[in-house]
This record gives C-alpha cells, sequence and structure tokens, in this order.
C-alpha cells in the first residue's frame, strides 16, 4: 500500500480547473466542490492503496482535465466513477 | 575595577590558552549554546506553525457554515459533508447521522495539538539538560526535565485513549505517538544516568547522540502532518470561495470573494516556503548536533586547538547563514 498524496492532489488540481470551467451552474458546482473537499480530507487522513487505485486516479484526473462544459453525459459518468473510488477509500 | 577586570580576564584568557582541555571546554560549550539556540528556533517555528493550522481551521468553519445552513457548529456539534453529493445543494447532512462516503470537518481544540506540543517541549528540556551539562551547571532533574518527562508520560496515556475512541485522526495519532515515545526515552535515558552517576562528565559520555536525531525526525513528521492539514484546509476554503464567487453576480460581494481567493492563492504558494524553511530549521540544529557529538564522541577529541577553533568557526557560520535565512522568513499567516 502506498502513499496517496501525489495523485489525490494532481485530481484536486484537476477539480478546481472544473469547477472554474463550470461557471455559475449550482448542480455542477455543489457535485465538484464537495468531491474537492473529500480529496482534502483523504489526504488528512494520509489515505493509502495500491497501483490500481493508484493508476485509477490519474486516468480519472486525465479525464477530468479533458471535461468540457455542457457535455452533461460524460460529467455525470466521470463524476460518478470519481465518487465511487473516493468513497472506497474512506 | 575596570584596570582589575581586565588583569582577571587576561590571566583566565592566558590560564585558557594555556590548556587544551579548557579550550576544549569553551567550544564544546559554543557548540553547545549554538545548538540550544537553533533548537529554539526549531521548536518556535513548530509551535507557530500549530497556531496557524488553528486558525486555518477556524476559518475554514466559518467560510462552511456561511456556504449551508445545514452545516452547523457548536459545543459537540461538527458539520457533516455529505459524501457523495446529494441533489438539492447541500454541502452539510444536517442533524442525521453520518452515511458511507460521508466526513465530519472537525474543529481542533488544545487537545489536539497537545502530543506535538508535548514533544517540542520534551525537546527542549533535552537541550537545556545538554547545554547544563556542557556548560558544568547543575540539572534541573525536577524542574525542566521531569516535569516534561511527566507531561510526556501523560500524554503517551491520552494519545493510547484518543486512539480508542477517535478514529477520525488515525494517521496523526500513530506519528504523535511514536513521536512522544521516542522522547520520552531520550530525557528517560537522562534522568536515570542523573540519579547513577555523581560527575556529569560521565552522564555526558553516556547519552546516546543518535537518539536526538531520530527525535528530530520525529520533529520533522510533525511538521509535515500539520503542513499538510494547512495545506487541505486552505485549498478547501479555496473551492468553497471559487464556487460561491462563480454564482454571484453582485459588484460588492464578487470584490469581496474575488479579494478572499486571490489571497488564498498566495497561502498556498507561501505553504511551499513555509515547508522549506521547517525544514531548513531542522537541517541547521541537526548539523549543530552531529558536531557538537562529534567532539564530545568522535575524532574531533584527538583534534589540535586550531582544528577545533577552524571547526567551530565553520559550524558557527553555517548556522548562521540558516538561521539569517529564516530572520528573512515572510511570515504567511
Amino acid at each position: 500500500m502506498a502513499d496517496l498524496a501525489g495523485p489525490l492532489r494532481s485530481l484536486r488540481d484537476s477539480l478546481h480547473a472544473l469547477l472554474i470551467r463550470i461557471g455559475d451552474d449550482p448542480g455542477r458546482s455543489n457535485r465538484v466542490t464537495g468531491s474537492i473537499l473529500k480529496v482534502n480530507q483523504l489526504l488528512i487522513d494520509g489515505a493509502t492503496g495500491d497501483d490500481g487505485v493508484s493508476n485509477h486516479l490519474r486516468q480519472l484526473t486525465e479525464r477530468i482535465a479533458a471535461l468540457k462544459p455542457g457535455t452533461g453525459g460524460k460529467f455525470d459518468a466521470v463524476m460518478g466513477e470519481l465518487e465511487t473510488v473516493l468513497t472506497s477509500l474512506g | 575595577l575596570i584596570k582589575n577586570i581586565h588583569i582577571g580576564h587576561f590571566i583566565g584568557l592566558a590560564a585558557c590558552l594555556g590548556l587544551a582541555a579548557c579550550a576544549t571546554n569553551v567550544i564544546r560549550i559554543d557548540r553547545a549554546n549554538t545548538m540550544t539556540a537553533a533548537g529554539r528556533i526549531a521548536t518556535d517555528k513548530t509551535r507557530a506553525l500549530m497556531d496557524d493550522v488553528r486558525s486555518e481551521n477556524r476559518r475554514f468553519l466559518i467560510d462552511l457554515v456561511a456556504s449551508d445552513s445545514r452545516c452547523a457548529i457548536g459545543k459537540g456539534v461538527d458539520p457533516i459533508i455529505v459524501y457523495p453529493p446529494r441533489k438539492g445543494l447541500r454541502l452539510c447532512r444536517g442533524n442525521a447521522a453520518a452515511g458511507r462516503g460521508d466526513f465530519v470537518v472537525r474543529r481542533l481544540t488544545k487537545t489536539d495539538f497537545a502530543p506535538s506540543l508535548t514533544v517540542i517541549e520534551g525537546l527542549v528540556a533535552y537541550l537545556d539538560a545538554v547545554d547544563a551539562i556542557a556548560s558544568r551547571k547543575p540539572l534541573d532533574l525536577d524542574g525542566t526535565i521531569g516535569g516534561a518527562y511527566d507531561d510526556l508520560q501523560g500524554t503517551l496515556d491520552d494519545v493510547a485513549t484518543i486512539t480508542q475512541s477517535e478514529p477520525l485522526l488515525p494517521a496523526l495519532s500513530a506519528d504523535q505517538r511514536n513521536a512522544v515515545k521516542g522522547t520520552l526515552d531520550l530525557l528517560g535515558e537522562i534522568l536515570d544516568q542523573a540519579v547513577k552517576v555523581d560527575d556529569l562528565r560521565k552522564l555526558e559520555r553516556s547519552l546516546n547522540p543518535a537518539a536526538f536525531t531520530t527525535n528530530l525526525a520525529a520533529l520533522t513528521t510533525i511538521n509535515g502532518r500539520w503542513l499538510d492539514r494547512l495545506d487541505a484546509e486552505v485549498d478547501s476554503r479555496k473551492a468553497l470561495v471559487t464556487a460561491r464567487l462563480l454564482r454571484t453576480r453582485s459588484f460588492a460581494e464578487r470584490r469581496g470573494l474575488a479579494g478572499e481567493q486571490l489571497g488564498l492563492l498566495e497561502q498556498a504558494e507561501m505553504l511551499q516556503q513555509l515547508e522549506l524553511q521547517l525544514a531548513r530549521t531542522v537541517t541547521a540544529l541537526d548539523t549543530a548536533h552531529a558536531a557538537y557529538v562529534r567532539l564530545l564522541f568522535g575524532t574531533g577529541r584527538d583534534m589540535t586547538l586550531s582544528e577545533k577553533r577552524k571547526a567551530a568557526a565553520i559550524t558557527r557560520g553555517r548556522l548562521r547563514t540558516a538561521l539569517s535565512s529564516l530572520a528573512n522568513l515572510i511570515t504567511a499567516f
């Protein structure tokens, strides 16, 4: 089990950028904000995981970076997957 | 009177210059003093960091409560963040019990900082003891050292209780427990030896120089944990402020939020500097301690007087550089 601080910090940066791209959509903004707070909580707790989790987080970071405003279906799919992973970590 | 003082100084200086042991003692005291000075700076910086963490935790809670009316704080009440977020634009769960994935934003209290603070007090007590030993002053066994030892023992008991009853701080508690235990052993060694030997020089020889380095590593870990916490709470506030700013139309409100957002970005940048500065203070202390240990236990004992003076000057120079960079430190928070 390895420290997930690196992948979690990159993910966090990607989520902050997404928050700005979303603009004033309150529903989505709330969802992204919640995930940023969750990532920070995991960083405080010193979350750990295996290589599989680490790679999954990196992959999600890239997919979040590629999300464009207005892509409703994709947004829900990526965020749903992210929420499942983060919930499994603690 | 002035003339007599000068004569006294001259005789003392002449006596010292004539005796290698006296010169060694002068260098030893000099190094012990620089080490205790570096130690105090390193421990003071950690204390200041803990103050910053507490202030930031407070600001984060205020921003959270301002963001959602269900995020409440009170005596024994901490906001529970709903995760994954539900529809209805709520961040907090209100009075309901936490579900799987949900997390609590805890208000940090003095109790949370107690283990780290006692480790710092323990390290300061150790440095004071080294200072007393090197200067051939009586050891304050019942006061500083004994007090710090008792506090550490009490904290170790408390941390064991906290770990059992408080699952929210598992990583921090494990580190703290190790750090407290290490410092406790260090002081215990001084206390044990002090009652066995009547000559402080024997006590000096019996100290384990590696133990202090291990405890410095504990101080670095403590700093790291608190810095991570500070970083996480600054970042969470950044998210709350950004989200609010994106939804706000009023110029006055946007102006206030934009100012806060900029301040948080600057704080995040300062954190990296703060991390470097803290690491530097611990390294300076480690270097000073290593030089002192070499003089007492290593090949330094066989050096000539001029070599010892040269070595002492190099140590002082290194410390001066590290300390002056600290003096220029911009206070981030």
